[in-house]
């Protein structure tokens, strides 16, 4: 009996098409949207570059020549741009194609256009300049014989620093708007839920009267929905999975096994939320789908769907919500993949995520066992 | 005006979207406005980093270092452990973790050329190959530069510290091209420049709704049977779908005076307006085209979710223009809503007294996008009814 209500609702879910559109198609339309958008934030805000600037020279100066030509080569810190003169140099800082122009007279100035990192480098450039010029003078002064050691102490390119590595993931943090696409389409998988849900119920559909009237435990026809709905929902994460990876790029990490877990675990919850809200009495059918895709978006939005941040400020004042906000679980889970080098809070997430989907799945099957209906 | 009377009474029964998308819209120019936002600039100041300070060593050198490095940044307090570390960093909440190691103070002062030594005693935590990891670095790497040259000049530690003290109030002459250059945009911007997108996805959905339930079968039979022309039925709709562009607009008007203020009853404000209307037409018309096309209400939420949302994404809606790749940016001025964010911004830029050339420029795409939209819906209109009529 359980085969026979398995092979019929496997064969009744394609029916649906707005499910497949909603938990498929969108998607991967929103992730291949914010691909577009957000490819290249990274490169034009925080990646290293080499700042380009122009440099006018009133009077020589040597040092700093040689200076700014040594950051310019090996180090590539510095682009330098042309200008002819300070009219030109303006009219390329009004424009952008230069963040600062130097200016070399008696004294070294430094012109920028607006308060930002680039224009901070070049003003840290200038700083250390004038404070190295300040000690080797110092030093001509009062130790003259010791000239050489300061100014090989001052120009030596090793660094005072140990680079510790924080993680062998990437730590590119817009990747967490993908986690959250995920958690989004997961949830989504509530309307396939309110969908098999509805189809229980005598007083919604006509297929409900006919599954009422057959003598076998509900138990069985949750089970089958369910595993229905998992078996095909799973397989369009995956799907999804694979474009954004493949197609689009995004760097999710090496841990592929644990990531389908996540996303078998994701795809239950989505369909037991949408189980439990379908089975809920003396609602019709839209209504239900209104309260489930309600309820999916806001707990996306908690967990970084809009806006980066929002989950880790969760986090800080009321982390309880996280623990069972399933979006932030998934969202959470994925991070830890990426980030963390063992499996403690991976397993701690998927274990709440487990225990949500059978309290929502036995809760489903307590408000509709034992229901009858006088009439329909 | 039966037509048109029907039409607002189907509107009244949609305002359930109008509230809920006017709802999302306001939310986030809010949460937009109040986070994003910053005054105008005055004078150069540099960019402060979030450091978290871990001080293991604790002597009056690792404290004079400190002192250094909060000096034009933030310190932050965090955990010391890994994962609060690595959660810190990757939520951009510290850009850097630094920590001097017991012992730091000793390895400066036995010090010699060779570095390495000191290099044991401060590790730092931070995103590789950024520039904020790069300017951190550099300011580390310049204060134990120059106190090292000091020792080396033959100071002792006490004097080398105090000379480096010293050292570092010498500063760079860094001045601002033009002093009060506003770089933020200001609220009225944020405020319409977002109303694009609930725009699309509200008149989509309402007008789609309502023309379809015009359009349906049965109706559509009964009108045809009617004294109705072809003419007068569409000019009704044109009446109802106008109106409803128009009370939308003065709902828009009235938040953003709630939210803005007298900012709004400027030259920039009316130029604001202007636009938003221009939008408004181009939803509206989109809307009549895409109802032509779509008449089941769940296709049209779909039609109109990803419509809005791929706008919004490649037109600097909600990602501004200047981190938009060249490609995306050349293939958004197709869309209307690229000609829209455009002419926000030119408009937040503008000063009384300057040439409008770019805005009416802005202004004039869109309506040529909303006559394109709107010839294509009547086409479209006319090809179903002859269709049907065959």
């Amino acid at each position: 009996m359980f085969g026979h209500y398995f092979k019929y609702s496997f064969k009744a879910i394609f029916r649906v098409k707005e499910v497949l559109f909603w938990t498929l198609v969108f998607p991967i339309a929103l992730a291949t949207f914010m691909h577009m958008a957000f490819g290249n934030i990274y490169e034009r805000t925080e990646k290293a570059h080499a700042i380009p600037v122009s440099i006018i020279h009133l009077s020589e100066n040597n040092a700093f020549d040689s200076t700014v030509q040594a950051l310019s080569e090996e180090d590539a810190m510095l682009n330098i741009i042309e200008a002819d003169n300070m009219d030109k140099a303006e009219k390329l800082l009004r424009e952008g194609e230069i963040k600062g122009i130097f200016v070399v007279d008696k004294n070294i100035n430094l012109t920028v256009n607006e308060n930002g990192m680039d224009e901070t480098i070049l003003d840290m450039i200038l700083t250390s300049y004038e404070q190295y010029s300040t000690v080797i003078q110092s030093t001509m002064k009062n130790n003259p014989q010791n000239i050489e050691n300061v100014i090989k102490s001052l120009m030596t390119d090793k660094s005072y620093l140990t680079k510790e590595k924080t993680s062998d993931g990437s730590f590119d943090n817009l990747v967490t708007y993908f986690y959250a696409i995920f958690a989004m389409s997961c949830l989504f998988a509530g309307f396939s839920g309110v969908d098999r849900a509805s189809k229980m119920q005598a007083d919604t559909t006509s297929l409900g009267i006919r599954r009422n009237m057959a003598p076998n435990s509900k138990i069985y026809l949750i089970i089958s929905d369910f595993f229905t709905s998992l078996i095909v929902q799973f397989v369009f994460e995956v799907i999804a999975f694979l474009y954004m990876k493949f197609v689009l790029g995004v760097d999710f990490g090496t841990k592929y096994a644990a990531m389908m877990l996540v996303l078998l675990m994701g795809s239950g919850i989505g369909i037991s939320m949408g189980m439990i809200v379908g089975c809920v009495k003396n609602k019709t059918t839209d209504t239900k789908i209104g309260i489930t895709c309600a309820i999916s978006m806001c707990l996306s939005i908690m967990a970084d769907l809009v806006a980066n941040g929002v989950r880790n400020a969760i986090e800080h004042y009321i982390p309880i919500i996280n623990r069972i906000n399933p979006a932030a679980l998934i969202v959470d889970s994925f991070y830890a993949l990426n980030v963390y080098d063992n499996y403690d809070r991976f397993f701690r997430n998927m274990t709440l995520l487990g225990i949500i989907i059978f309290l929502l799945l036995f809760c489903s099957f307590l408000l509709v066992r034992r229901t009858r209906y006088a009439s329909v | 005006m039966q037509v048109f009377k029907l039409f607002m009474k189907l509107l009244e029964r949609n305002k359930g979207i109008i509230i809920l998308y006017t709802m999302v819209f306001l939310l986030l120019s809010f949460l937009v406005m109040k986070t994003v936002n910053g005054d105008g600039v005055l004078n150069y100041d540099n960019v402060s980093c979030k450091l978290a300070v871990f001080d293991n060593d604790k002597s009056e050198l690792s404290n004079t270092f400190i002192n250094y490095i909060s000096n034009d940044n933030k310190i932050i307090k965090i955990k010391d452990n890994k994962e609060t570390i690595q959660d810190e960093l990757f939520n951009r909440n510290v850009d850097c973790v630094i920590k001097i190691e017991k012992g730091f103070e000793e390895a400066v002062l036995d010090s010699t050329d060779n570095n390495n030594e000191i290099n044991d005693f401060i590790i730092v935590n931070l995103i590789p190959g950024t520039m904020t990891s790069s300017l951190i670095t550099g300011k580390i790497d310049n204060y134990m530069r120059i106190l090292s040259a000091y020792i080396q000049s033959g100071c002792s530690i006490e004097e080398a510290v105090k000379l480096t003290e010293k050292t570092q109030k010498v500063t760079a002459s860094t001045k601002l091209l033009d002093k009060g250059n506003v770089k933020d945009y200001s609220d009225l911007y944020y405020f319409f420049l977002y109303l694009a997108y609930a725009f699309v996805v509200m008149m989509i959905i309402v007008i789609g709704n309502i023309v379809g339930k015009l359009n349906d079968k049965e109706i559509r039979n009964r009108i045809n049977c009617s004294s109705y022309k072809f003419f007068s039925f569409n000019k009704e709709i044109f009446w109802g779908i106008l109106a409803t562009g128009s009370i939308i607009i003065v709902m828009y008007i009235i938040f953003s005076y709630i939210l803005c203020g007298n900012d709004l009853l400027s030259v920039n404000g009316g130029l604001f307006i202007i636009n938003m209307c221009c939008m408004m037409i181009v939803a509206l018309s989109l809307a009549y085209f895409i109802s032509q096309l779509v008449s089941k209400d769940n296709v049209l939420t779909m039609v109109a979710n990803i419509l809005g949302l791929g706008m919004s994404f490649l037109s600097g809606i909600f990602v501004q223009m200047q981190f938009l790749g060249d490609s995306i940016i050349k293939a958004a001025h197709w869309l209307p809503s690229y000609w829209y964010a455009y002419g926000c911004e030119k408009i937040d830029k503008f000063v009384p007294g300057n040439n409008l050339n770019e805005i009416t420029l802005c202004f004039f795409i869109e309506m040529l996008f909303s006559a394109a939209f709107i010839v294509a819906g009547i086409v479209t209109a006319k090809f179903k009814k002859s269709c049907v009529v065959k």
